[in-house]
């Protein structure tokens, strides 16, 4: 069962706003190089991946965990990753989680569907973590995709934009979708001349949604990414973002729209590229204002370092807010970037090798979503 | 820079794949001449030096108009003239191209893993563009390396397609991704997608080839009517010769030398002045052998070089017919066999294909010099451009090189 949370179907209320998640995750690929079963007629330079597995159970849980909004409350979580395991999640324990296989993913996309249509204010949360390709349409890899037993390559493969445009038939009004796959165009792909994918739902040109916001990992033609065993870089943005980096002052709540959340995850990835050099970019897709999630506090990123190279290898930078410093030597990897509390903080730009003149420490107001400094050498 | 890679006739940069030609050369000459010895001294710098003559050898002013056309061309069935050859190595490696139409590089492979990554290897230079030439020529030198480690590995039976052949051969090269680096969430920047390119590319050849053939008495398939068709051949020795008259015509005397010997004698003396506690080796292909051989035995005698590496060259045709500025009318006689080869050339090495239709040997006409005939494993015109894209040469030049006094 992928139904994670609640416990049983009957206990999921859908007669009050809520917002229902479908989390997919897919790392195991069995008819991809490296894989256990037999070998895609073309595999398109496609191997097994580990981020997916870490990805799909941190965005859960956070779900699960702090996912904070008084007018429409979680419902319900849908998860799935390949491979199966043993997860344990706030709120649901340690549970078996299904694999990924297309025929999973369509039935807990119909329930999760079913779920969302129930009501107009509810929210519809949809994340996936693992192959992606685009051609005339971005397609999503389930577990099972490449299987050479059936003579349709294509069997096991998602269209992302019909089951956006599909899901305009869905009554939720707030519609928030994650792509955090490749979007690349492999040669394979291209002399394929029926490239098609189940869109999962149908909307005629009636249907109409309030807000439909999609946010890619990665730009058209382009890769995401993510450090090996470990959470995406995009996953890590999102997140930091619904944390309270995207969030806005509105009555003193610090609230995560869908607006916000496009533009601030866009500042985290170019921040997240400096800071571990790597082509890392997205690509927001945002029509109609949604209210998300109001976060516990203001967060932001900050990327604090000097103007030049040699200024960056000869500095010594300290932030400091109360009890908390954050340190860089000489020597050590500048910009520091990390997320931090806003508010009041101190920026002490030293040069211990005096190769550049000494700075007072200075104050400086850290607000969502980033805080790029300081104006020294 | 100790090492000079002169090129010879029908190159021009403006070729595709010219750029990842020379990557390639520069990786193999990495690989296989690192630590290599000659007169004592070792080889450590093999980063070559490319000196281009192209743009002052044959242009011609018609861009070849002058070549026939018409019924014979149209037997080619559409293929590629570029892509002609390689149609020809999978028909002469399989005896026929109807059984290759569906997996035209798995079915080579499974008779010859080597063949197939070289006709593989020659697709892929061809469609190189210039900001992919340094990975292609990595993934090209590895490739050839593995085959000939691995001939006939166990894991081609295995697969049924070209692309999932592509995909394995890629796997087996580069290995599992390492643990602990950044993933993507796609190809991962892999070759893949080029080796795809060229290789659909040569399948639509060979079933262009294979159906035209049909189409017409069944018998057309042949390696002589695809590699030796008369448009692409009739192209090649008009640039051949061409090349030829205009060094010829224009290589002036000691004083004034023409463009083309400046170009590379400018090349081997900065060589020569860059690195001279290592050994001067000067590779020369074909028409470059000639050229290099007139340079160093009367523009510049008083440049040593180490190592001279004459391949597929017409060195010793050009003594025959006495065309070079030291040829002496007087030998061969009787006192005095052969001629000599000149003394400013420690050790020479000319390398052959005795299929390759443009190279000669050298031992029966010069004295000093070591034969060394090498099979490309191809065919005639596909020779004679095979040597220097192939890791196997290098490897056998490094054995030779090894053997030297």
């Amino acid at each position: 069962m992928s139904l994670v949370w609640p416990a049983s179907e009957a206990a999921i209320v859908t007669n009050q706003p809520r917002l229902h998640a479908l989390v997919v995750g897919v790392a195991d690929y069995p008819h991809l190089n490296g894989g256990a079963g037999p070998l895609a007629l073309d595999p398109l330079g496609l191997s097994q991946i580990s981020t997916p597995r870490h990805t799909a159970p941190a965005i859960a849980g956070w779900l699960l965990g702090a996912y904070n909004n008084p007018a429409c409350p979680l419902g319900s979580v849908e998860l799935l990753v390949s491979p199966a395991a043993q997860l344990t999640l706030p709120k649901a324990g340690t549970r078996p989680v299904e694999s990924a296989t297309r025929a999973r993913v369509k039935a807990s996309f119909n329930r999760w569907q079913a779920r969302c249509t129930t009501r107009s204010d509810n929210i519809a949360f949809f994340y996936f973590c693992g192959h992606g390709l685009e051609k005339s349409a971005q397609f999503l890899l389930p577990e099972d995709f490449g299987d050479p037993a059936t003579p349709n390559r294509w069997e096991n493969c998602i269209d992302f934009d019909g089951m956006r445009t599909g899901m305009r038939s869905c009554a939720a009004d707030t519609q928030l979708f994650f792509v955090d796959a490749c979007r690349e165009t492999p040669f394979g792909v291209l002399a394929q001349l029926n490239v098609t994918g189940d869109p999962l739902i149908t909307a005629t040109v009636t249907d109409s949604v309030n807000c439909s916001a999609a946010y890619y990992a990665t730009t058209q033609t382009r890769q995401a990414y993510g450090p090996d065993n470990g959470v995406t870089y995009f996953a890590q943005a999102v997140l930091s973002c619904l944390n309270g980096v995207a969030g806005l002052n509105k009555q003193g709540r610090w609230i995560v729209d869908t607006f916000s959340l496009g533009g601030a995850i866009g500042q985290v990835m170019t921040q997240l590229a400096r800071r571990y050099r790597l082509p890392l970019t997205c690509n927001p897709n945002v029509s109609g204002m949604g209210v998300i999630h109001e976060a516990a506090s203001p967060r932001v990123f900050a990327a604090v370092g000097c103007t030049s190279d040699a200024a960056n290898n000869a500095a010594e930078i300290v932030l400091s807010k109360g009890p908390v410093v954050i340190r860089s030597a000489p020597g050590q990897v500048k910009p520091i970037v990390q997320e931090v509390d806003a508010g009041n903080w101190s920026i002490d730009v030293r040069f211990p090798g005096g190769q550049f003149p000494a700075q007072p420490p200075q104050q400086y107001m850290l607000m969502p979503p980033v805080f790029e400094g300081v104006p020294v050498p | 820079m100790p090492i000079v890679v002169v090129h010879g006739v029908n190159t021009r940069n403006t070729e595709p794949g010219y750029k990842a030609r020379l990557a390639l050369i520069t990786s193999l000459l990495g690989t296989h001449l690192a630590g290599a010895t000659v007169n004592g001294k070792a080889v450590i710098d093999t980063q070559p030096d490319f000196p281009y003559w192209g743009d002052f050898a044959a242009s011609f002013a018609w861009d070849m108009a002058s070549l026939p056309t018409g019924q014979i061309d149209s037997l080619g069935g559409g293929v590629d003239a570029d892509l002609r050859p390689l149609v020809a190595v999978i028909h002469d490696a399989l005896g026929d191209l109807q059984s290759a139409q569906a997996q035209p590089l798995l079915t080579l492979a499974r008779k010859s893993l080597p063949q197939s990554v070289a006709v593989l290897s020659d697709a892929l230079i061809q469609s190189a563009s210039d900001h992919d030439a340094d990975r292609v020529a990595a993934f090209v030198a590895s490739a050839q390396a593995y085959a000939e480690a691995n001939p006939n590995p166990a894991w081609v039976a295995t697969v049924t397609t070209d692309p999932q052949f592509l995909n394995r051969l890629v796997t087996e090269i580069t290995g599992p991704a390492p643990s602990g680096f950044v993933q993507p969430l796609g190809a991962g920047g892999s070759i893949i997608n080029a080796l795809s390119s060229a290789a659909a590319k040569l399948k639509n050849a060979v079933t262009s080839a294979a159906n035209a053939a049909l189409d017409r008495t069944g018998d057309f398939a042949s390696t002589k009517f695809l590699a030796w068709e008369r448009r692409p051949l009739n192209g090649i020795l008009g640039r051949f010769f061409g090349d030829v008259f205009v060094y010829l015509d224009t290589r002036g005397d000691r004083v004034n030398p023409g463009q083309i010997l400046q170009v590379i004698m400018n090349a081997i003396r900065q060589a020569a002045a860059r690195k001279p506690g290592e050994p001067l080796i000067v590779i020369a292909h074909s028409l470059g052998g000639v050229i290099c051989f007139d340079l160093l035995s009367f523009y510049c005698p008083d440049v040593a070089v180490d190592l001279f590496v004459t391949v597929g060259s017409q060195v010793s045709q050009f003594e025959e017919i006495k065309r070079f500025k030291t040829s002496d009318p007087a030998i061969p006689s009787a006192r005095r066999p052969r001629a000599a080869a000149p003394g400013n050339i420690r050790h020479w090495v000319n390398v052959f294909d005795e299929v390759d239709i443009f190279a000669y040997a050298c031992d029966k006409v010069f004295d000093r010099v070591i034969d060394f005939r090498y099979d490309t494993r191809t065919y005639t015109i596909k020779a004679h451009g095979a040597y220097l894209e192939q890791d196997r040469f290098y490897s056998r030049l490094r054995a030779r090189i090894d053997q030297l006094p």
